[in-house]
């Protein structure tokens, strides 16, 4: 009865009458209404709650949503005063219930279908395989490693090669007694292969991912014993040639070679060339497992010396970019790739955007140089702390105030100096000229997973960032960005696009982003760095060498606010004047010391002399001057109590 | 019939909390515990090394909800209609803390620090603010330009507290919260097509005048990207990689996936879908959804059986919020939405949101104890 007339009114109201007003909807509830209402609702409840009760239900009655029993505590003012009014009330309401539910089924289905197509449709364009093409896929997937190129280091090794090897595959309906047949395999396989209730597993098509028209016995079996599983000349067993891609230097620039799996290529150069090692060609790289090893075991030491949760670095031609050595520790091994922890398998300095801390002042240096806002013979007053909108810049040393001029300022990587240089550029001008040197975008390196870090748009900043993006706070960069930036600064001003394959695309010959004038002031700079103040453990015999120590507080991933643990880095280049090669280390969250000093510039001292010895770069100077420093491994051990950066 | 009457429901005398817990909605109750164990699992799997923290972290929000849950389930959902302006006022300076006092994180000020853990109030707000508008829609005629005006003004304030934290994606959950509540709270189809044409001025209006940010600009047209050359379209790029790449069973729970390899973004939080269609192939993926339209489903069927308009429109408000944040996540993973980075709910990391989701959940078991059926 409901049902009926709902229907009949529904072309003409479509509105609900919550307050039970009459249908012109002026008037108000007024008491006595309400009173009469309760009434009239306890007078229906019996019939209304039977006919919900006991039998199944048209739609239409369910349909009858209002109350059939409302608690004494309802106001009651909810529904309609006449029954009339709480009809239409009801229809409408329930009627777009109804389409409501409609839009949920259609909204999970398109997600469904959505997910069909991912999955199952466009399957083989993501590099996988549905079961029912499983067969012939599986084939082509033993064909696109057939013949794989080499990935070859400057110095001619093979760090990722293939090698011929045999595949043992079953056709389980062809075998007519899986056990005989799977004994006499586990025999001639031996122990990799599994055992013969494994293979037999295998042959009956019952195992993890086979079929029984297609099944892989044993994959990368050694020629000699696919020989003789091929003389055993069982029904339903055939081998079929196959490559094992095998990495000869295990460890060495693990991520950044990368990794083939049976069904794709995992990060670095094999996923990256790809396509190029698929067609069967070589890829050379700029890497020269020389340098890389001394790279390596500086990193190791270093990270184990100052208890260092990581550390990272690279090595880096300053003319174009390319990539000596880039190595992470701890690392792992690609012929182990399966039993490597995960996050150790990335290429960190690449994907991993960090605060590059009192490292990106020389910058900040360049720019105020680049823009005229300071000249070498500025002098600065510099207090040991002050006021920038609601914060306060502190030094990382109490000091009486001192006069500085801009190389001063880097030599004691004084925080509050190098605000006051670029408060005299301003943040406009300061942003420009960081976008310049490439920071904010990625490098267009040719590995995989760059990120592109983050520059706040001036637009953006708040009061305090002058406060904090000149000292290289407020800002993430790669180490990659911070490399190829140092690089552009020091070789005379050209922009430069990193890469580690010897014929890399790298795009338009180098973009100028400062003139010569400028870079080789700052390059002046950064000597006295290394010569006089906070870089003198960098200092190497024979060579002039210039850099910059850099510790920047890290953010808590817990608390989102900057937390205990730092990041220490060094980034140097030699020859100071005319430099060829750079050379950046990464400590990440060491415990025995915090500072860039300290902890990074012992590695840097380290990779860069062999470097420049191993490329015979002439000495430029006496080597009697400077006996190289080393310092105590655990200096100062309150120095992590100090809140401030340097 | 008798016997029916004399059941003071919500009443609470006659019947112990006991008898009242029994009557809760089976399939709802099952499905929301299928989910949250799914989400424990999930992120133990997706977080690889930080697996089990999260998986700790995971649990003690399911536990700390349920604190909130079962009492909320047992008392009388219509209790909640004498503090509606308490709600309200609650919501507000929850969300006025997050500007005073709140901690920042990639960019955007949504936390606040509350002892040793941090509160998302804007998860919170959600839930609240579709009491305060259930309360609001069910005593007061909808088809009133003025009460429909004055309904949106009440959304307005949180949902644009929300917007400027910013959080683009939760504020557009209220707008879908609203528009669903109004519609079947039996708005006229002319206020909804007003409100449907503002919405649309204000997105082009937002665009031109650039009230959005430049990334929430670029994140929301990305998804149009397929290529992956921008930031923005590289995630989704990389999401449908991982998606499509799981195939139809999967790579396994142990398996070395693009996701752990880090060219997943935020694989244990917004895009953590991926992570788990990559390892459990479409089978997993289409569980997943298959339980979340259960889930759905079941809330709107607590709508249709609850015994006041209250219930019911509250029970319609937290379908949406759910659909919303389902629809929007998991279509964003696969290139369908635009990326907003709202949560997948008790599947994504994150404590404030699954604490909600449970809460959520007991208020519609206080809903569904409560319906008529049970008055038979």
């Amino acid at each position: 009865m409901a049902g009926e007339s709902r229907k009949k009114r529904r072309p003409n109201d479509t509105r609900h009458n919550p307050r039970g007003t009459s249908r012109s909807g002026k008037s108000r509830t007024i008491k006595g209404a309400r009173d009469q209402r309760r009434e009239q609702r306890k007078a229906k409840v019996v019939p209304l709650s039977q006919s919900r009760s006991g039998r199944p239900q048209t739609p239409k009655k369910r349909t009858n949503w209002t109350p059939s029993h409302v608690s004494r505590r309802d106001s009651g003012s909810t529904s309609g005063r006449t029954s009339r009014g709480r009809k239409t009330f009801r229809a409408v309401g329930q009627g777009r219930l109804r389409l409501v539910v409609g839009a949920v089924a259609l909204v999970c289905l398109s997600l469904g279908a959505r997910a069909v197509q991912l999955s199952v449709a466009d399957d083989a364009r993501y590099g996988t395989f549905s079961t029912e093409a499983f067969a012939s896929e599986r084939v082509d997937a033993a064909e696109r490693v057939t013949g794989r190129g080499a990935i070859v280091s400057a110095d001619g090794q093979r760090l990722a090669a293939s090698l011929d090897a045999g595949k043992v595959v079953a056709t389980p309906y062809q075998i007519e007694d899986p056990e005989a047949v799977a004994k006499s395999l586990a025999e001639t396989l031996g122990d990799e292969a599994g055992s013969a209730d494994e293979i037999e597993e295998k042959l009956t098509g019952a195992g993890k991912g086979a079929s029984r028209g297609y099944s892989v016995v044993a994959e990368g079996v050694e020629p000699e014993t696919a020989r003789e599983v091929t003389e055993l000349g069982l029904t339903g067993i055939s081998v079929a040639p196959d490559e094992v891609r095998a990495y000869p230097n295990g460890p060495l620039a693990s991520q950044l070679i990368g990794y083939l799996g049976t069904d794709q290529a995992y990060g670095g150069v094999e996923a990256r060339y790809d396509e190029v090692l698929k067609g069967g060609q070589d890829v050379e790289l700029t890497l020269d497992t020389a340098v890389q090893r001394e790279l390596e075991v500086a990193l190791n030491e270093t990270a184990e010396t100052y208890e260092g949760k990581s550390a990272l670095g690279l090595v880096m031609r300053v003319e174009d970019g390319a990539i000596v050595a880039l190595a992470h520790t701890p690392g792992y091994d690609n012929n182990q790739f399966a039993e490597a922890p995960e996050e150790v398998k990335r290429d960190r300095i690449l994907t991993d955007p960090y605060e590059p801390g009192s490292t990106f002042k020389a910058f900040t240096m360049a720019a105020a140089l680049e823009e005229g806002a300071v000249s070498e013979q500025d002098t600065f007053m510099v207090a040991d702390s002050m006021p920038v909108a609601d914060v306060v810049i502190k030094d990382s040393e109490v000091h009486a105030p001192e006069i500085l001029n801009p190389a001063g300022i880097l030599q004691h990587s004084r925080n509050v100096g190098t605000i006051q240089v670029a408060q005299s550029l301003g943040g406009e001008r300061l942003v420009e000229n960081i976008k310049r040197f490439g920071f904010g975008e990625e490098t267009g390196v040719d590995l995989w997973g760059e990120n592109a870090g983050i520059v706040p748009p001036f637009e953006e900043w708040s009061g305090s960032s002058i406060g904090n993006i000149p000292i290289g706070q407020g800002l993430t960069v790669t180490p990659l960005q911070l490399a190829s930036g140092y690089a552009a600064l020091v070789n005379g001003g050209l922009r430069v696009t990193p890469h580690v394959a010897s014929n890399a695309d790298t795009g338009e010959p180098g973009r100028r982003v400062m003139s010569e004038k400028t870079s080789s002031i700052v390059k002046g700079m950064l000597q006295t760095v290394v010569d006089e103040g906070t870089g003198h453990f960098a200092q190497i015999p024979g060579y002039t060498v210039a850099g910059k120590t850099g510790t920047a507080q890290k953010v808590d991933p817990e608390t989102g606010r900057y937390g205990d643990e730092y990041v220490t880095s060094f980034i140097g280049f030699a020859p100071a004047q005319d430099p060829e090669y750079l050379t950046l280390i990464v400590v990440d969250e060491p415990q025995k010391a915090i500072w860039g000093e300290v902890v990074a510039a012992p590695a840097f001292q380290n990779v860069m002399g062999f470097t420049l010895g191993y490329y015979n770069v002439p000495p430029d100077r006496e080597s009697t001057k400077n006996d190289a420093p080393t310092p105590d491994p655990v200096l100062a051990p309150d120095a992590k109590k100090e809140d401030s950066i340097r | 019939m008798d016997l029916s009457r004399s059941k003071p429901i919500g009443g609470g005398t006659a019947i112990g909390p006991l008898q009242r817990l029994g009557a809760v909605d089976p399939i709802l109750l099952v499905t929301s515990l299928a989910l949250t164990g799914f989400g424990i699992l999930a992120v133990y799997v997706a977080g690889s090394d930080d697996g089990q923290g999260y998986a700790v972290n995971q649990t003690l929000g399911f536990v700390v909800g349920l604190i909130g849950a079962v009492p909320l389930a047992l008392i009388d959902y219509r209790r909640l209609r004498g503090y509606l302006p308490f709600i309200y006022g609650l919501t507000i300076v929850m969300l006025l803390a997050v500007t005073v006092v709140g901690v920042s994180a990639k960019g955007a000020q949504r936390w606040i620090d509350i002892g040793p853990v941090q509160v998302q109030p804007s998860e919170f707000a959600k839930l609240l603010v579709v009491v305060v508008l259930a309360g609001y829609f069910s005593e007061h005629r909808l088809g009133d330009n003025t009460t429909f005006l004055k309904a949106m003004g009440i959304l307005s304030l949180p949902a644009l507290l929300v917007f400027a934290q910013p959080d683009l994606g939760t504020a557009l959950v209220f707008g879908a919260v609203f528009f669903v509540m109004a519609f079947v709270g039996g708005a006229k189809l002319y206020q909804i097509g007003a409100l449907v044409a503002a919405a649309v001025i204000l997105a082009v209006l937002s665009v031109q005048l650039g009230i959005l940010e430049d990334y929430q600009l670029a994140r929301l047209t990305a998804f149009m990207d397929p290529t992956g050359v921008t930031d923005e379209g590289y995630q989704v790029f990389q999401s449908k990689i991982a998606i499509g790449s799981g195939g139809v069973t999967g790579k396994g729970l142990e398996a070395t996936t693009l996701a752990n390899l880090g060219f997943l973004p935020e694989d244990h939080t917004d895009f953590i879908f991926s992570n788990l269609a990559e390892r459990t192939g479409f089978v997993g993926g289409l569980l997943l959804l298959g339980l979340f339209f259960v889930l759905v489903w079941r809330m709107l069927h607590v709508a249709t059986v609850s015994s006041d308009r209250f219930g019911v429109l509250i029970a319609v408000g937290i379908a949406t919020i759910f659909l919303f944040h389902v629809f929007v996540n998991i279509g964003m993973t696969m290139g369908l939405m635009p990326v907003t980075g709202i949560p997948l709910p008790f599947i994504s990391y994150g404590r404030s949101n699954l604490v909600v989701s449970v809460i959520a959940l007991g208020l519609l078991q206080s809903i569904a104890i409560r319906s008529k059926k049970k008055d038979a």
